[in-house]
């Protein structure tokens, strides 16, 4: 008997006009297996998830039924769906109810009214699994991102669930407590052999593990099978899709390869070996590299500084010259001080020693109205925390009383058809858009973005790189603080790695993608050892069609 | 008299934190320690949320500039406080997703003790019970008068004030017992 059984599902919100987020859905997931569910934003991932919880499922019209355990979820009461069907949900901060992390794992115990010696137990135990024990006592205030969404996971693995569902937990995690939180679930899919629903941008690193990876569009299932035929089928419908598929994926099909599609990086570089023993081309040329740089927009002197008097040094003699007209990426781990730099370039913080010069001048000669009025501008990371107003227009409209420069920049930002949302309605990557219209609405000559690429999918990522591109054709200097290496090698024109709050080397793309073997993208881990200087898939591919042409 | 209730306050803060409180009360009001809990979490939340707001609003030449009125300082904290309240909205929509998710509601609430009771922590209690018992009753009595604001002023030494000094020395009489075991468990090996 199937775990659930989803049988000829629809459903409409009652503010979507009649269009149906779900269209006939139907699905089946066996005990145990472990499923990803992909498409792009607004597909009806989430909606599709909520179903499977009554308590979680928005209003609407819905037809169709759903199964669990052979029962109809309506027949299931609220104390068994609570115990039996955990949900992970995106944001780790607001999932939290309590302030300490013991109480919080206890929480769903507490609720379903478990006496003290199964808690103390169930506690214990889950606390030793997830490598807890350590931080028991803490406040959930003082927990990292990732932290906070493994004790997330941890208070609901507590309740022992059969299934466990997660909506985009990774979105807000940086890459490393990504790939930890995923590793996680992996062991809890393959130890305790609990059924897991998961959805996903990062791609990357779950989709070689799944046994089924599910492809929604437009509310429909458009395509349901294991991982390798999914890769094909979507590149053979020339989906959209196609371009969120893992590296080697991409390389495969994009250089028309033959025989067993890879998934794995370890996997490509078989393939990549066996393929092109010899390449007659192995290197791309590296950029060329200007040396002097006659007019930097932003250069930083030996920045110091420190959040309170006894507190560690956050930044340790930060220096750097942004040349004009570039964007410039800066990329390390998790805090390093990348965000503390922008800040101190905005004079959120205050360096105690050291120089900030913007466009020559030093930062505090300007006044505030002229360095923030058409000179300097940051996209903070949570782009809601720029939202004050009730409807994005309104939000651009306190920039500027212009309507046809709000025009022009919604146009740019492509959020014209958003403009009359509340903008907490809008999706990360809407969000992230109309964010960045409502910075762009000061004019800035150089613009600061902090993990513009965080929480949001593929195609958002590709419209935002066409907008970053078009900024720069318009002269604007673009700083940009990100964790995404791919991101940064496929568009950003100089990477500077930062670490130990210095910015340690800073290089074009491809030497300094191209030089480093840990630290680089999943294209140059899978290439490097027959092509160098490959850094994004599009590299990769390039090289192996050279390489075929050379042989013809 | 005014630092010293903020001495007293700062002192209740110090000792008794919120896990303590949630157990203390746990079993008797599971709803409302909850509440309290949730409460305690919020405030140092906002407090974060609000400085981020104002960095951001900064940053795009939004945030409250050197010569600025006071009203135009109202409106912008108008604003931010209006921000601050839908973004708090948001979040407990999600909160309370969360709680419905882990079956909150769904049966009477039990609590979690992360403190027990043990032999020693019994006759402790008793001991401060009784203590504290002689000295209500000293108080009744009228054997008992002490004042401390302005100056300090105790009357002649009576057994009410003796019960009193017993009971309010009880956790310094711990503290050089710990410090005593420790030295001498120490000082074994």
């Amino acid at each position: 008997m199937a775990h659930f059984q989803i049988k000829d599902l629809n459903f409409a919100y009652p503010t979507g006009k009649g269009k149906k987020s779900l269209d006939g859905v139907n699905l089946s997931i066996e005990k145990g297996e472990y499923i990803v569910l992909c498409g792009k934003s607004g597909s009806g991932k989430t909606t599709l998830l909520r179903q499977l919880k009554s308590v979680l499922a928005p209003h609407g019209k819905r037809s169709g039924e759903i199964l669990f355990n052979g029962t109809p979820i309506e027949k299931v009461s609220q104390r068994d769906q609570s115990a039996k069907i955990g949900y992970v949900m995106q944001n780790p901060d607001d999932q939290i109810v309590t302030d300490k992390v013991w109480h919080e794992l206890a929480f769903g115990l507490e609720s379903l009214g478990c006496d003290q010696k199964t808690m103390r137990a169930r506690v214990a135990e889950m606390a030793c699994y997830f490598g807890i024990q350590d931080w028991f006592h803490r406040d959930v205030a003082n927990l990292s991102g990732g932290q906070k969404q493994l004790l997330n996971l941890a208070s609901i693995m507590a309740m022992q669930p059969e299934v466990l569902i997660l909506d985009e937990p990774t979105s807000q995690l940086d890459p490393i407590a990504a790939s930890d939180f995923l590793n996680t679930v992996r062991k809890i899919n393959i130890e305790l052999g609990t059924t897991v629903i998961i959805t996903e941008h990062r791609l990357e690193d779950i989709f070689p593990y799944a046994d089924r990876a599910i492809v929604m569009d437009g509310g429909k299932v458009i395509a349901n099978d294991t991982p390798r035929n999914i890769g094909k089928l979507l590149y053979e419908q020339k989906n959209d899709m196609f371009a969120a598929m893992p590296t080697p994926v991409r390389v495969f099909y994009g250089a028309e390869g033959s025989g067993d599609c890879p998934l794995t990086v370890r996997e490509g570089r078989t393939w990549l070996s066996k393929t092109y023993p010899e390449p007659t081309i192995s290197t791309l040329p590296a950029e060329e590299l200007d040396d002097e740089i006659e007019k930097p927009a932003l250069s930083l002197k030996e920045l110091w500084f420190r959040y309170e008097k006894d507190s560690p040094d956050v930044l340790r003699g930060v220096s750097a010259e942004v040349p004009t007209g570039t964007l410039y990426a800066i990329v390390g781990g998790n805090g390093a001080g990348k965000s503390t730099t922008l800040k101190a370039v905005c004079g959120i913080c205050k360096p105690y020693r050291g120089k900030v010069r913007v466009f020559g001048k030093p930062v505090e000669k300007y006044k505030s109205a002229e360095l923030f009025g058409g000179c300097l501008a940051m996209l903070p990371q949570d782009p809601k925390s720029l939202f004050v107003k009730k409807t994005v227009r309104e939000d651009l409209a306190e920039m500027t009383k212009d309507e046809k420069i709000i025009a022009e920049i919604a146009e740019v930002c492509e959020i014209e058809s958003l403009l009359g949302s509340h903008p907490y309605d809008l999706s990360g990557g809407e969000q992230q858009r109309a964010a960045l219209a409502k910075v762009l609405l000061t004019s800035p000559k150089l613009l600061l973005l902090d993990e513009p690429t965080k929480g949001i999918d593929s195609f958002f990522k590709e419209k935002l790189a066409k907008i970053l591109c078009k900024l720069k054709e318009q002269g604007i200097t673009i700083v940009m603080v990100s964790h995404d290496v791919e991101f940064c090698a496929k568009y950003a024109d100089m990477v500077s790695m930062f670490f130990d709050g210095q910015m340690l080397t800073t290089d074009t793309p491809r030497r300094f993608f191209g030089n480093n073997s840990f630290y680089t993208t999943a294209a140059n881990r899978m290439s490097r050892h027959v092509f160098s200087m490959a850094v994004t898939a599009e590299d990769v591919v390039e090289l192996c069609r050279q390489n075929v042409g050379a042989e013809v | 008299m005014f630092v010293i209730m903020m001495l007293w306050f700062g002192c209740y803060n110090k000792v008794l934190t919120s896990d303590k409180f949630s157990s203390l009360f746990g079993n008797l009001i599971p709803s409302v320690s909850l509440l309290l809990v949730m409460v305690f979490r919020m405030v140092p939340n906002f407090i974060r949320k609000t400085q981020q707001i104002i960095g951001a609003r900064k940053s795009i030449g939004k945030g409250i500039s050197e010569n600025a009125t006071t009203k135009e300082k109202l409106q912008d904290g108008g604003t931010v406080l209006g921000a601050l309240t839908s973004w708090a909205l948001e979040g407990s929509v999600v909160t309370g997703d969360s709680m419905r998710a882990r079956g909150y509601g769904t049966a009477k609430r039990s609590s979690f003790m992360i403190y027990r009771m043990t032999g020693t922590d019994w006759i402790l209690l008793v001991v401060m019970l009784v203590l504290l018992g002689v000295t209500i009753a000293a108080a009744f009595f009228g054997q008992f008068a002490a004042t401390f604001v302005p100056a300090i002023d105790i009357a002649p030494v009576s057994w009410g004030l003796a019960a009193y000094t017993g009971y309010l020395l009880i956790p310094t009489a711990l503290h050089i017992k710990e410090a005593i075991q420790w030295h001498i468990s120490r000082s074994k090996i």
